[in-house]
């Protein structure tokens, strides 16, 4: 046998709820964690969602800069060309809104990257305007040089040389200016005006040079012609030769600023735009991309993770049923048989450390008493099997020894009959020639007959005790004694009380009748010197049985015979004493425990004795009710002359 | 100094007399004017060191004014009366000389007007020197008596010669492999397919149109009969293959600031680009690995020039011409020279330069150990040699000078073409 306490282990090393709580929280966890990937997923999407919006406003806000810029640029081109006061105010009103709008996009851009273009870009364009300002006054400043320091001075000498050449040396005073020479003068004038005005729309330096040139040779030829270095015409001369040169420097800076400065910082913004546009495209390609990508490996992932989670709850399951629910139903399976009463060699899981191994142990107990308790039934039965036996065995004995008592006693009793008859015979026919001697003989034979005869009644009685082979009936028991009482020779004095409310039992009369006779005849057969008194009564015990006693002031009988008084040939006195086979309380207590009854003596010698035995009353509501059908007799013990005796 | 040793000495006479109170109180003392001289230029030498060891050696009052090439230019021809010296390239000159805006320099008032070298009075650095393509400065030099500009010596000049230096492109060395000095290194890697989308020109058509002509040149791609002074038609072929290569993307762009050259380079947006010597340093101290090439075609050359305007007289001018002096008294040369550029009167500086200086900046030899630039900080490590190697070899390898061509308006178009293409 396992002793339960040998295997007890700490309580919190190993425990199955622990196993069985871990093993739930690693199917929960995958799925925690796939709730969250997911959670995760989403939040990204959502993320991408608002990158994808800023960046379409970004793109939008680079598309429109770049629209605005074009625009100006345009402006810029029709100003250089025509000189237009209103495009000059339009590029200046573009400018002004495209340094807002790339401020404003500065706000909105993406990155430090972003943002550092977008200052870029500021700078280029602050830069851009500046230098268009610049081209601006440049290009008023060279109309007005125009105006003012080149027409102005070249027609005034054209015109003073066409005088001159119309009304001769008169006009101007001095006689030394052939019409030809100032023609000439004139020519030279007209044709640095007429390269001057060349160059403003078809800049070239050799426009430049030639007029120049030629302006020079006017002036050389003028200022030879004319020492006196006071002259008008001379002034005017070199007035448009300085307008000229101002004019051309006037265009050149303003060539240089529009093609040189301004184009180059239009470029480089133009460049970043595009830079920006670009990347803002680069940005939704990259964050379609990416949400595409997201959402894939979102989805990818929780795929993964609920599949590894399903996976891992099957092997949690397995595993649990590997480690849970295979013992347990090995434990089952152990108490099923231990239920069927069936020997269980060993318990599974008793090595465990865990509550099955708990519960293997408590099986193993189990087990222990189931074993013990077999054992101890095997030993019963065998017992009871021998007890069977050996009862059958006393059974067959018994029947053999009734067999033979009634057999002795029925084949004794022929012979026994015969001698009688033949003692009866020889009494009768030599009555007359037996002595007296020998007819006391022969009597003293016949009573030793007699006595055998009884003896064998008495034998063949006891033997039957119990197989009368008769059916129960309804025994009314006073009745019955008063049957009784007619058969006993009751002596004359004998006072015989009967309980008034005797029963109505159902049995066998015969049997009730020789135990209630055999008590009456001892009642008076040990009387003592008094007059016998005798009286019976009843009283039920129980719902089944019912007490009778049968008193009487005989002799007594010494307690120390209580018991012995009922063995077979017992008997207290002698045969000279008085006559008995001995049988009779023999026979009383055979037939009462036959029926399942008892039987004792209360007595003391010389002060009368009670017989007190039970017997079934045969129906189960009990034989005093009975009673109640049939008419009362009086409380008062029926105190009748025996009269037999 | 002579002024200045006169302000010291009449300052402490002022002050002796205020604190003995030995002067009688109607005495005046004479305390002549601090005369302010107006320097319109560019920050290449418009720097503030410059300006205070300037201011204290001479007790004039300076106001620089840098600005971009193109700005100062513009309103230098424009608005003579708005400055007093202009400092700027050689290429200006023509424009400024033909626009008036600037007077001679009388060459008795330049105190060591005679060692200035060759360079700038005859053209050649050393008799085997290349005279370089275009407007060479000793072309432009010299008062011709007919007002031009000439090479005849006449005692007056259009500018002092002064800061001078060669130009050509900067690569990358982390991305471009290295080329040996005139013999790999060339021009046409502004070209290269390799560094497509990653070279950019400087956005000045007297500078960046000479690197992309030189360029197209050594590609092959078209023959400049004179690359200082293209035709029409050669300015248009020109440009045709620069639009062609603007219009595919090979060009990132033009930069129009040093530090944008710089930025374009740190930022890996080019790889190749034409590039300024200080543009050159500041990448390598950033830690770009920024290679100066010796193009086997020559280099760009460029000069400086200082000018007078032609509106400044008097005092003024007087003062002018002590600020003009001082520039070729030594220490200014030496200052430039720590970084990277040359003085017309290299002699006059040795003495203030290291001789490890000397031998790296001029010389070409291996730095004998790490040198400091004008900031304090190293601008040369123990062990480097200047690209392109001592000043006479850089100098004799000159292919063109930066120049106003005569077609100069029509190459503003173009070059307008070129950056809106």
């Amino acid at each position: 046998m396992t002793d339960p306490n040998e295997n007890h282990v700490k309580p919190n090393r190993d425990r199955l709820s622990l196993r069985i709580h871990c093993g739930t929280a690693v199917v929960v966890v995958p799925f925690l964690v796939s709730i969250a990937i997911a959670a995760t997923g989403f939040a990204r999407f959502q993320q991408n969602v608002d990158r994808l919006t800023a960046a379409s406003h970004f793109a939008t806000r680079m598309a429109d800069v770049e629209r605005d810029a074009v625009e100006m640029r345009q402006h810029v081109v029709a100003y250089t060309h025509g000189g237009n006061a209103g495009d000059a105010d339009a590029v200046t009103s573009l400018g002004n809104t495209l340094l807002e709008k790339v401020d404003g996009a500065r706000a909105d851009a993406p990155d430090d990257e972003s943002r550092g273009r977008l200052d870029r870009m500021h700078d280029h364009l602050t830069t851009y305007l500046g230098s268009f300002q610049e081209v601006v006054r440049e290009r008023r400043l060279r109309e007005q040089l125009v105006r003012e320091n080149v027409l102005e001075p070249a027609h005034d000498v054209t015109r003073r040389m066409n005088v001159l050449s119309d009304d001769g040396p008169a006009a101007t005073g001095r006689s030394s200016v052939p019409d030809e020479f100032a023609r000439r003068i004139g020519t030279y004038v007209s044709l640095a005006e007429a390269r001057l005005l060349q160059f403003l729309s078809d800049p070239d330096a050799r426009l430049v040079d030639e007029g120049l040139a030629a302006l020079r040779l006017g002036i050389d030829e003028w200022s030879a012609d004319h020492p006196d270095g006071d002259d008008p015409v001379l002034a005017r001369m070199q007035e448009l030769e300085h307008g000229f040169l101002r004019t051309v420097q006037a265009t050149r800076a303003y060539l240089y600023l529009a093609h040189v400065v301004m184009a180059g910082e239009a470029a480089e913004f133009a460049f970043h735009t595009e830079e920006l546009k670009r990347r803002a495209e680069d940005e939704l390609v990259s964050i379609g991309t990416a949400a595409e990508d997201d959402g894939r490996q979102t989805a990818q992932i929780v795929l993964v993770v609920s599949l590894a989670a399903a996976a891992v709850g099957v092997l949690i399951s397995l595993m649990i049923s590997r480690t849970i629910l295979r013992p347990i139903r090995a434990i089952t399976e152990t108490f099923n048989l231990l239920s069927r009463g069936e020997v269980v060699g060993s318990v599974p899981g008793l090595d465990r450390r865990d509550e099955i191994g708990e519960m293997a142990r408590a099986a193993d107990v189990f087990r222990s008493r189931n074993r013990e308790t077999v054992a101890l039934l095997d030993t019963t039965r065998r017992m009871t099997d021998e007890l069977d036996g050996k009862a059958r065995e006393l059974e067959k004995r018994n029947e053999d020894l009734d067999s033979f008592a009634y057999v002795a006693s029925h084949d004794l009793k022929s012979p026994l009959r015969g001698v009688a008859c033949l003692a009866e015979w020889i009494a009768e026919d030599a009555a007359d020639v037996l002595s007296e001697e020998s007819r006391e003989h022969l009597d003293m034979m016949r009573q030793r007959v007699d006595r055998m005869d009884q003896l064998l009644d008495d034998l063949l009685a006891y033997s039957r005790a119990g197989r009368t082979g008769e059916e129960d009936e309804v025994v009314d028991v006073r009745e019955l004694l008063t049957a009784i009482r007619e058969t006993i020779d009751w002596p004359a004095d004998t006072r015989l009380h009967v309980d008034p409310s005797l029963p109505r039992v159902v049995t066998t009369p015969v049997e009730l009748q020789r135990v209630l006779q055999n008590l009456l005849t001892n009642a008076v057969k040990y009387r003592s010197q008094d007059a016998p008194e005798v009286a019976v009564e009843a009283r039920p015990v129980g719902d089944d049985f019912v007490e009778f006693s049968v008193a009487d002031s005989g002799i007594g009988i010494a307690p120390e015979y209580h018991d012995s008084v009922f063995q077979m040939f017992r008997r207290l006195h002698t045969q000279d004493e008085i006559e008995g086979s001995g049988m009779g309380l023999a026979l009383v207590k055979k037939i009462v425990e036959t029926h399942g009854g008892t039987i004792r003596v209360e007595s003391e010698e010389g002060r009368g004795a009670t017989f007190f035995f039970t017997w079934p009353t045969g129906r189960p509501d009990g034989p005093l009710a009975e009673s109640a059908g049939r008419p009362e007799t009086s409380a008062t013990p029926l105190l009748e002359p025996a009269p037999l005796a | 100094m002579e002024r200045r040793r006169f302000l010291q000495r009449t300052a402490g006479a002022a002050c002796a007399a205020a604190t003995t109170g030995a002067v009688p109180a109607h005495v005046h003392v004479h305390v002549p004017k601090r005369h302010t001289v107006r320097v319109l230029g560019t920050h290449v030498t418009l720097q503030e060191p410059l300006r205070r060891r300037a201011e204290a050696d001479l007790g004039i009052h300076l106001e620089f004014e840098p600005g971009g090439s193109a700005a100062v230019l513009h309103k230098a021809t424009t608005r003579p009366e708005s400055f007093d010296l202009y400092e700027q390239w050689s290429n200006s000159i023509d424009v400024l000389w033909q626009a008036g805006a600037i007077q001679p320099i009388e060459t008795d008032r330049i105190a060591n007007w005679s060692e200035v070298n060759g360079l700038t009075k005859t053209g050649r650095i050393t008799p085997k020197a290349n005279l370089g393509a275009g407007d060479a400065p000793c072309k432009l030099l010299n008062v011709q008596p007919d007002g031009t500009l000439g090479p005849e010596p006449t005692g007056r000049v259009s500018f002092l010669p002064y800061v001078h230096n060669v130009d050509s492109f900067a690569y990358n060395a982390d991305v471009v492999p290295r080329g040996r000095e005139y013999e790999e290194e060339s021009w046409g890697w502004l070209l290269d397919e390799r560094w497509h989308g990653r070279v950019a020109l400087v956005n000045a058509p007297t500078i960046g149109l000479f690197d992309a002509a030189l360029a197209v040149q050594a590609k092959g791609l078209v023959e400049f009969e004179d690359i200082g002074n293209m035709t029409r038609a050669e300015i248009d072929e020109l440009f045709q293959v620069l639009v062609d290569l603007r219009r595919a993307g090979h060009f990132r762009g033009v930069w129009s600031s040093v530090p944008r050259s710089v930025e374009l380079m740190a930022r890996g947006e080019t790889v190749v680009q034409s590039m300024f010597s200080p543009g050159v340093s500041a990448a390598c101290g950033r830690g770009i690995p920024c290679v100066y090439a010796a193009p086997r075609e020559g280099y760009r050359a460029w000069h400086g020039v200082m000018c007078l305007s032609s509106r400044t007289t008097g005092a003024v001018r007087d003062a002018a011409y002590e600020y003009v002096n001082w520039w070729l008294s030594g220490w200014p040369g030496a200052f430039i020279a720590r970084q990277g550029y040359y003085i017309s009167n290299p002699e006059r500086s040795r003495p203030h330069l290291a001789p490890e200086e000397w031998d790296y900046w001029y010389r070409g030899l291996p730095a004998a150990h790490d040198l400091t630039g004008t900031d304090g900080k190293v601008s040369v490590r123990k062990g480097e040699v200047r690209s392109g190697g001592s000043y006479e070899r850089r100098f004799e390898n000159v292919a063109v000078w930066n120049t106003v061509m005569d077609h100069y308006e029509y190459t503003l178009v173009r070059w307008r073409d070129f950056l809106l293409a």
